[in-house]
């Protein structure tokens, strides 16, 4: 606003020299850093259309002989007025603005700088998110923020981060997930991939109770701010950008499975004689079936063995790279299309997108079409900024995908015996019982599950100049979701077959689910800042959001084999058909209203101290506890202001910051009406009744919890070195604890808030411009947090089990609870495992389950990256890491089976398994039973070269139409260092149950503008 | 004048606010019916009655009393799913999963629910239902009736299932008796109830329960009258009280005499029977796609014609396979040895979706029997042996027996042979101290799977561990 009214005063001071003369200014417009500039907008007092500079930041303006000034104003720059002498060629060097963006932190309510601000929090740019390979931008922070977690789920094209932790976890059985506000306006949580991230800007972490506190009972998790890219004064700017590119499998880490030669043997060596593939010799294992440790071999006649010789000498030709069938190269392309550009009182950004990418594993896929219209408008006393958006994608899913099933491809990628074959006969597939391998694969071919989404978003705020820096403010928005999803299993095939209980006839089934988040933001706004000794900032504000979700699937069965993937095919069902439809859905709606107030006080550019009050009223507590008072108060010192900081030269930048506050989690709720004891529908064998669905708790109340901060920022060495650093303390408390019941209640569990749990850690960035020079721009940085949590009360109770892992108080949240593994007694070749205390014991008991074998939450996350520049070239890297973390490996316990699961592969150290006494070995004697413990647990730390980046820029002088390109490549997920067995250690819970590993993906682009 | 005028804009303000809030916040449940409106009429405590009885997993007994015992061997190969193992192999612990149907707590937690969802709709029931008209009183009663039934039934089976003693033991431990529904669920940790405790409030149960439902009410996929009676029989039997197993099966045996050789495959190929009492199924609990979760028979086999358990060839070698109904009926022997008692693959359009049989005259018929040869009435028992074989048998000739122990041996065989797959074969040794004992041929080579004895605490299965977890007075069994 200040340097509108500049401009305008400036307009009016030249305006009345006299015109004449004209004469013409050239030069050339340059950065800090000795970059051309473009598109700087160059006017003097006559000459208002003026001129821009042009790619190569020369420019030349022709104007009266009388103006006695030029200036010089671009969006990302500091405008610059320069007195006019006598020269005709006159260089500038515009500061860049971008130095003073990164000191600006948006929080959704209000935009700070970072001097005034009292909170903790990250940010990362634009250029750190765009063109990333990823569908869901979330899972792009991954590695760029300190403390902020982000644990990809899946590979599946699409799929939203498994883990998005700001500061660790917050509750124990509801969300941790932070709250997403694109624009001013709350959006899903893990609802992502109908949305474009090359639209951003810039993303803004908020983490502590200063920043993310005035959210209220929205808080708790930490915030993610989202602001999308805006139009900038100046020529319309057009950008193509495109890229193409593959993605491929990773292979199995520290993992090798058996090939046809050693599974044979296995099965001859040690599964035959330990007799669990019965006797005689059609057991279906022909490593047994014509060994000759086979009795039943031994005692056929010489005609029948070269037979069965002949036979296994077939098998051995046999040897099927079951991973290969089922994983594939992916092929990967975006093209995107954006304008830009405004006056001084309009601008605007309109973008379209264009997104596919294969899955590495058969039919799973993401295409994506994106529109963005974003409009800003400004008179004397309004503003009002309009940000839309619309997105659809459609996405095809394997089949079973993060399940223990033999139709998961992964599974069936790992489990079927090389010697299997897929094809009986050329093109058909051998499916039948126990055929794990084919059986996936047809029925990846022979049903669908294609899931369509539709994701749009309106924001629109206003804001009005009132009287003396007091202005009305208000942000109205929805956010909107609609997925429909299909799918179909073919009729005629293996898989529609197997549907026994609905008429062995295939399915086709619709579901859809619809979510609308609404909200308004309304109030007050005064901003003042009186002789740049005092600046105050207040806001009162009411706000409202309703949140409406519906479900709806319908499933029939009967599909006539001529009208294949089409609820027509569907036939009515009867009980003698059992082709009855199954239809179900559910409906839930909530409502939050707040009434908040912040306020911010800076005291001579020294002190800034800040408070907020909120009061949030939700529907999803009884009456008695219905609305909660949370606040919050911060402080920043900025040492900078200060008379002692005047004589140094070392130190550029200097603050201390502090806040404390409470927040609550609205996330924290896992059902809309958890605390009503109510009935729900069901039935006997069709006939209608009902059933008491919840115990209902009247004392349910909202998570909440109290967050202090305390933090520095540094920079010395001309700001060339930066350093960021927080200590922080989170103690939650009232968290729902699934507390176990008696059984006789009969409920299993009741939802209290008994759970208490304590986060402490530090978070740091350092980075740091290693060369930055007129040429070479080289900077190194680096970030992590390190994360301890403890559960530090479950009121009455001390611990609560939850499967493999256990909830105990003193632990970690997601500790694993299993008994002790020591090995394989070398006597009898049984497993030994430990007892409660630590001692050996062969016995297996639940009671010996101990919870010291770490926790999936990681006790260290962080980033490092390079970038590097060199005239038009480019290059930068990026490595992500977790520490510390366990993981329950499933997978393992199925390849090293040993008392069951024979028809599937095993890894080749089972060729060690014990067979006599003396055998030392770590795998136990075939035929004993091979229990959990903590042998499945696994390190699941990794440290991960997550992006390389290598691009080339050039700005063509002599071509009007185009002002440059940039060619560049790119290699996303490129290596992991990790001691996991398995396809991929990264992963979101406790538990690998085959999960669609990450991809790895290779991309080249091509940016142009015009 | 002024200062009103601020003041009723404040008001109008906070007025405004206060109705939005209002409008927001103040919202009524959409999918849940809030518990104190679920049953105020008659058709609401039939809902509730349908409730209960959808609640009642009974696959689960059958489940571990043929994986526990002698009636099954291990699918083999490439088609076993490694389903069942644990509990086969007695390997089991307090928190093992593999009591089916992806529930830790199994029948524990399942005949848990049947009972509190019992004695919720008894209590409010009672209270809160209205019944004038004659035709009213009855249903109500009949309604009552059923539901208590059920509550009696569910502590029955849980007394067999998780008693701490092999056989009845009066004063040892049993299980919870439940006989209202708790109010406080955060602080209830109940403590086990005696087996006679128990027992005299299953009896006093079946007693209200039969004096409540009419004997016009005659469909067999809910609880009868004549279910009711069938019950007091397992009880008497339970207990061994051997003239009360008289009394009662003479009283049920002639209601619902038993099923001839020739009408008897249908018993098992019809997937549900009629709603009437004209065969010898007492009490069946029905099962259809609408609960296809419950199909019966996939647990043996799966819907890819997996095999997660054959018939053991202990049970196969048992029967006389040419004359005898129930060997054609209960099994294939062709591509392999299947169980058929509930369907099987590869038949044309099968689903599994057989009803559970819950209760039929052949097992009055043997009790009655067992009772005789305990009272040492000898002939008695040899004309009850010889009624039901007769009925299964072509061309049978009884050989009278002539001890009371080689008797009792043969009545515990033919239960074997006539009640394979419905959840006795486990109690029927418990209830008598006997070892569990199978084929070598049926146990794959793990020597350790061929005999557990009544001493061994995995006879005896384990309190679930969850129960334990969540109540710590609760007292686990031995070796657990």
């Amino acid at each position: 606003m200040r340097k509108i009214i500049t401009l305008l005063s400036l307009f009016v001071c030249l305006s009345i020299s006299l015109l004449a003369q004209e004469r013409t200014i050239t030069g050339r417009v340059v950065d800090d850093k000795g970059v051309a500039i473009e598109a700087v907008s160059i006017i003097s007092s006559s000459n208002k259309n003026g001129t821009q500079s042009s790619a190569n930041g020369n420019y030349s303006i022709t104007i009266p002989a009388g103006d006695k000034s030029l200036i010089f104003s671009s969006v990302n720059y500091d405008t610059k007025v320069i007195k006019l002498k006598a020269e005709s060629v006159i260089n500038v060097t515009l500061v860049s603005k971008n130095s003073q963006l990164e000191d600006v932190i948006v929080t959704g309510y209000t935009v700070k700088k970072k001097n005034e601000f009292t909170g903790a929090s990250s940010k990362v740019n634009a250029k750190q998110i765009e063109q990333v390979p990823i569908a869901s931008f979330e899972q792009i922070l991954q590695g760029r923020a300190p403390g902020l977690y982000i644990a990809s789920g899946s590979g599946q094209p699409g799929t939203a981060a498994g883990r998005v932790n700001i500061r660790g976890v917050s509750s124990i059985s509801g969300g941790s997930g932070p709250l997403y506000i694109l624009d001013g306006i709350p959006i899903e949580e893990g609802v992502f991939r109908s949305i474009n991230p090359n639209d951003f800007e810039s993303v803004d972490v908020l983490k502590d109770a200063a920043s993310a506190g005035l959210y209220g009972s929205r808080g708790a998790n930490g915030v993610i701010v989202l602001t999308s890219k805006k139009g900038k004064v100046g020529k319309t700017l057009l950008q193509y950008r495109g890229q193409v590119g593959n993605s491929i499998a990773p292979k199995p880490l520290n993992l090798t499975l058996m090939n046809t030669e050693q599974r044979l043997r296995y099965e001859a060596d040690f599964l035959g004689p330990a007799g669990v593939l019965g006797v005689g010799t059609s057991t279906g294992f022909p490593g047994w079936d014509y060994s000759p440790n086979n009795p039943a071999y031994v005692a056929s006649t010489p005609a029948q063995q070269s037979v069965f010789n002949a036979q296994l000498d077939s098998v051995k030709q046999i040897n099927t790279d079951w991973a290969d069938i089922f994983f594939r190269k992916g092929t990967f392309r975006q093209h995107e299309l954006n304008a830009s550009g405004g006056t001084q009182n309009l601008t605007f950004f309109t973008s379209l997108s264009v997104y596919q990418q294969e899955g590495v594993i058969i039919r799973s896929n993401l295409d994506r079409y994106t529109f963005r219209g974003n409009l800003d408008f400004k008179t004397e006393r309004l503003t009002a900024s309009i940000r839309s958006t619309a997105g659809y994608s459609i996405s095809k899913g394997i089949e079973s995908e993060s399940a223990v099933a033999l139709a998961n491809p992964v599974a069936a990628a790992y489990l079927e015996l090389p010697y299997r074959k897929l094809n009986k006969a050329p093109n058909v597939i051998d499916t039948g019982a126990g055929r794990t391998g084919p059986n996936a694969f047809d029925r990846s071919n022979t049903t669908t599950a294609t899931s369509g989404q539709f994701k749009g978003g309106l924001a629109i705020t206003l804001q009005y100049n009132i009287w003396n820096g007091i202005s009305f403010k208000t942000t109205n928005g929805v956010d909107y979701r609609n997925n429909n999803q299909s799918r179909f299993i073919d009729p005629n095939q293996f898989a529609g077959l197997q549907l026994v209980n609905n008429g062995r006839a295939g399915l086709y089934n619709e579901s859809f689910v619809e979510n609308v988040q609404l909200i308004s933001t309304s109030g007050l706004v005064y901003n003042k800042n009186i002789k740049g000794m005092h600046v105050i900032n207040v806001l009162a504000m009411s706000e409202s959001i309703r949140n409406k979700a519906r479900t709806f699937t319908a499933t029939g069965y009967g599909i006539n084999v001529n009208l294949p993937n089409t609820p027509a095919g569907i036939t009515p069902g009867s009980t003698t058909n059992n082709f009855i439809p199954l239809i179900s859905g559910n409906k839930f709606i909530n409502g939050l209203s707040s009434l908040f107030a912040a306020a911010d006080y800076t005291y001579n550019k020294r002190y800034t101290i800040s408070a907020s009050l909120r009061r949030d009223v939700t529907s999803q507590v009884p009456e008695k506890n219905k609305s909660i008072i949370l606040s919050t108060v911060g402080l920043t010192w900025n040492l900078m202001a200060e008379n002692f900081m005047k004589n140094q030269n070392v130190v550029d930048e200097a603050r201390v910051r502090m806040s404390t506050g409470e927040s609550a989690n609205l996330n924290g709720f896992v059902s809309e009406f958890g605390f009503i004891p109510s009935y729900g529908a069901t039935n006997y064998s069709g006939v209608s009744g009902i059933f008491p669905n919840s115990p209902g708790n009247p004392e349910y109340r909202i998570e909440s919890q109290v967050l202090t901060n305390i933090g520095f920022d540094v920079a010395v060495w001309n700001k060339r070195v930066r350093i960021t650093a927080d200590a922080y303390r989170k103690e939650s408390k009232n968290l729902f604890v699934n507390q176990g019941l008696s059984r006789t209640t009969g409920f299993n569990t009741l939802s209290t808030n008994a759970g208490e749990m304590e986060n402490r850690g530090i978070d740091a960035a350092i980075n740091v411009d290693a060369v930055s020079n007129k040429n070479v721009l080289l900077t190194v940085g680096v970030n992590g947090g390190f994360l301890r949590n403890r559960i530090t009360s479950l009121g009455q109770l001390s611990e609560l089990p939850q499967g493999t892992g256990i909830i105990r108080k003193g632990y970690s949240f997601g500790s694993h609870f299993q008994a002790g593994y020591l090995g394989v007694n070398p006597q009898t070749g049984l497993a030994v495992y430990e007892d409660i205390n630590g001692n050996p014991t062969t016995d297996y008991l639940a009671a010996n389950n101990r919870a010291e074998f770490g926790t999936f939450l990681p006790k260290f996350t962080g980033g490092g990256s390079v970038d590097f520049s060199y005239k038009g070239f480019d290059f930068a890297i990026l490595f992500s890491t977790a520490q510390g973390v366990y993981r329950f490996n499933n997978e393992s316990f199925f390849y090293e089976s040993t008392n069951g699961n024979f028809q599937f592969n095993k890894k080749v150290e089972l060729l060690n398994s014990w067979r006599a006494p003396g055998d030392r070995t770590e795998f136990q004697k075939i035929n004993s039973q091979r229990q959990f413990s903590s042998k499945d647990i696994d390190d699941a730390s990794f440290v991960r070269l997550r992006n390389v980046q290598a691009g080339y820029t050039y700005s063509f002088k002599k071509i009007k139409s185009i002002r440059s390109i940039k060619i560049w490549a790119q290699a996303q997920n490129l290596y992991t260092w990790t001691s996991w067995t398995g396809f991929d250690p990264e992963e979101s819970n406790n538990i690998a149950n085959y999960e669609f590993p990450n991809p790895k993906t290779y991309t080249v682009g091509l940016d142009i503008n015009f | 004048m002024k200062l009103i005028k601020n003041l009723c804009w404040v008001f109008m303000l906070l007025a405004f606010l206060t109705s939005c809030e209002k409008e927001l916040v103040d919202l009524q449940p959409i999918d849940q019916i809030p518990a104190e409106k679920a049953i105020k009429t008659l058709a609401d405590l039939t809902s509730a009655v349908n409730g209960v009885y959808g609640t009642w997993a009974a696959r689960r007994s059958v489940y571990i009393s043929a994986l526990i015992s002698d009636e099954v061997r291990l699918g083999f190969g490439g088609e076993y799913r490694n389903v069942g193992n644990v509990l086969y192999n007695w390997q089991f612990v307090s928190d093992s999963q593999d009591w089916r149907d992806a529930e830790t707590g199994g029948v524990w937690t399942n005949l848990y629910a049947v009972i509190d969802r019992a004695n919720r709709a008894i209590e409010f029931g009672t209270a809160n239902v209205p019944s004038v008209t004659v035709a009213d009183i009855s249903l109500k009663n009949q309604l009552i009736g059923e539901l208590t039934a059920l509550r009696a039934m569910a502590h029955l089976e849980l007394l067999r299932c998780f008693s701490i003693s092999a056989e009845y033991n009066p004063t040892a431990l049993g299980v919870v008796l439940q006989n209202t529904f708790v109010k406080n669920v955060s602080i209830y940790r109940p403590r086990r109830n005696t087996q006679k405790e128990v027992i005299d409030f299953i009896t006093a149960d079946l007693i209200a329960a039969k004096a409540l439902i009419p004997t016009s009410f005659i469909d067999i996929g809910r609880v009868t009258r004549n279910a009711v009676i069938g019950a007091q029989v397992r009880v008497a039997m339970h207990i061994k009280d051997w003239p009360g197993v008289v009394d009662r099966a003479n009283e049920i045996i002639p209601l619902q005499p038993l099923t001839p050789r020739l009408s008897y495959a249908g018993l098992w190929t019809t997937r549900a029977l009629g709603a009437n009492q004209t065969t010898e199924v007492i009490w069946k609990l029905n099962i259809s796609p609408a609960n296809s979760g419950a199909a019966i028979g996939t647990l043996f086999q799966d819907a890819n014609t997996a095999q997660q358990a054959a018939p053991s060839a202990k049970l196969l070698a048992t029967y006389d396979q040419l004359n005898d109904v129930r060997f054609s009926t209960f099994f294939r022997t062709a591509p392999r040895n299947l169980i058929a008692k509930y369907g099987f693959l590869p038949l044309a359009g099968e689903t599994f979706l057989y009803d559970i049989k819950m209760m039929r005259t052949s097992e009055m018929v043997l009790a009655r029997a067992e009772a005789y040869a305990e009272l040492n009435n000898l002939p008695a028992a040899n004309a009850d042996l010889s009624l039901l074989r007769t009925n299964r048998i072509a061309a049978y000739v009884h050989t009278n027996i002539t001890s009371i122990a080689a008797m009792v041996t043969a009545i515990l065989q033919e239960r074997y042979k006539e009640l394979c797959y419905e959840g006795q074969r486990y109690f029927d040794l418990r209830r008598r101290s006997l070892p569990i004992v199978r084929d070598a041929s049926d146990i794959g080579g793990i020597t350790t799977s061929q005999t557990l004895p009544p001493t061994d605490n995995k006879y005896i299965l384990p309190i679930p561990q969850q129960e334990k977890l969540a109540n710590p007075n609760i007292e686990q069994n031995i070796g657990y």
